[in-house]
């Protein structure tokens, strides 16, 4: 009620009201920044080298269970790199092998990690795939919780996904086909996660017209 | 400038990436913030690391330096809980996807928590035997950190 009296009455002292504030407002933010702002700096040993480290809730360097978790298992070449997704990066891939699922000859594929500007996140053990260079790729559809036209290269260790191969004919690529027909799943039976993750990869094959796969391996 | 760590403290499992810690101050510290879900897990990794470490792991305030980020994400990717060493501010991101399962209890996340906060302490993955260190990596009813942990954390920050 005073404010607006104040309006209604005194325009010229709502004027110094509010040139007051302004200037109260401004030398607080100065006094701050002069006696009360912490000068210590975010300090990293070597910057600007970055990683990303991932702790994985089961074996990702055991093929089988990579595979069993996997959609489609392909064997693919790089053709160029897409674009940088949020922190993935999407490479345009040739498919020249198919291991399990069917796809277009042509895919999306994702794989977490980035070069952006004089930055570049990788996930240890686990480096960017390469233009040109072929891989054998287990991936999965992305989930309605992440809109993407991109399939999902699954991250691993060792020999456990994105293995690099001279072409289809290549011997790690019948040892990879002899994992994929001993594929098992890595959930419990009656997973959530494998019923989550089935339901994903039934709608993607639902809207994507090319896509076919005998899905996850079942639980057990 | 950690490579030289590295080779001075044999016995403890250091990265050989930079970590989140804010030696500057005294006693060093991390400030983090938090728009996880997971509160519990990340204020048991908080309390446990606190009290083993000498380094201080205080929320961020308005006249502080952001060094660590906690959060969340749906992920179709296989991990649980990743670490990110950023130019800025680093990240813990859990991976809610699997840790809201069905087969997941909050001692699986609190150790996913620790383990993470564990890297944004400089410690590396090992593959010691259960419960030694929470630095091996994998699903794991643990809410606490192992005698190995202690140890390391003797050696770089004590």
């Amino acid at each position: 009620m005073r404010s607006l009296a104040i309006v209604s009455h005194s325009p010229k002292r709502v004027i110094k009201l509010a040139a007051g504030v302004v200037v109260g407002t401004t030398l607080a933010l100065l006094l701050q920044t002069a006696f009360f702002s912490n000068p210590v700096q975010h300090v990293h040993g070597v910057e600007p080298e970055t990683a990303i480290s991932a702790d994985f809730w089961y074996d990702v360097s055991d093929p089988s269970l990579i595979a069993g978790d996997s959609f489609y298992v392909v064997v693919g070449r790089v053709v160029r790199t897409v674009r940088v997704d949020g922190d993935r990066t999407v490479f345009e891939v040739a498919v020249t092998k198919e291991l399990k699922g069917s796809t277009p000859d042509s895919v999306l594929v994702s794989q977490l990690g980035k070069v952006e500007g004089e930055h570049s996140w990788e996930l240890e053990d686990f480096p960017l795939m390469k233009e040109g260079h072929q891989y054998v790729m287990s991936v999965v559809p992305p989930s309605v919780h992440e809109p993407s036209d991109a399939l999902i290269l699954l991250s691993a260790k060792g020999m456990g996904n994105k293995v690099e191969v001279t072409g289809p004919d290549d011997p790690l690529v019948s040892w990879y086909a002899d994992k994929v027909r001993k594929a098992r799943t890595p959930y419990p039976a009656g997973a959530s996660g494998h019923r989550e993750r089935a339901a994903s990869g039934r709608q993607w094959q639902e809207t994507h017209p090319g896509y076919g796969s005998p899905g996850l391996s079942p639980a057990v | 400038m950690v490579t030289a760590v590295v080779s001075s403290v044999a016995a403890a499992h250091l990265t050989s990436y930079p970590n989140s810690v804010d030696s500057s101050t005294s006693p060093a510290q991390i400030r983090y913030s938090t728009n996880s879900k997971y509160t519990g897990a990340v204020n048991n990794a908080v309390d446990r690391w606190n009290a083993e470490s000498k380094v201080e792991i205080l929320p961020d305030a308005w006249n502080t330096v952001k060094d660590l980020e906690i959060g969340d994400t749906y992920s179709s990717d296989t991990f649980h809980g990743r670490f990110t060493w950023n130019p800025g501010a680093d990240n813990i991101t859990f991976n809610t996807r699997i840790l809201d399962g069905s087969d997941w209890s909050y001692e699986h996340k609190a150790k996913t928590a620790l383990h993470e906060f564990g890297h944004s302490l400089d410690f590396d993955h090992n593959e010691l035997d259960w419960p030694t260190s929470i630095m091996r990596q994998g699903k794991r009813f643990q809410e606490y950190l192992g005698s190995h942990d202690k140890s390391d954390d003797d050696n770089r920050w004590n």
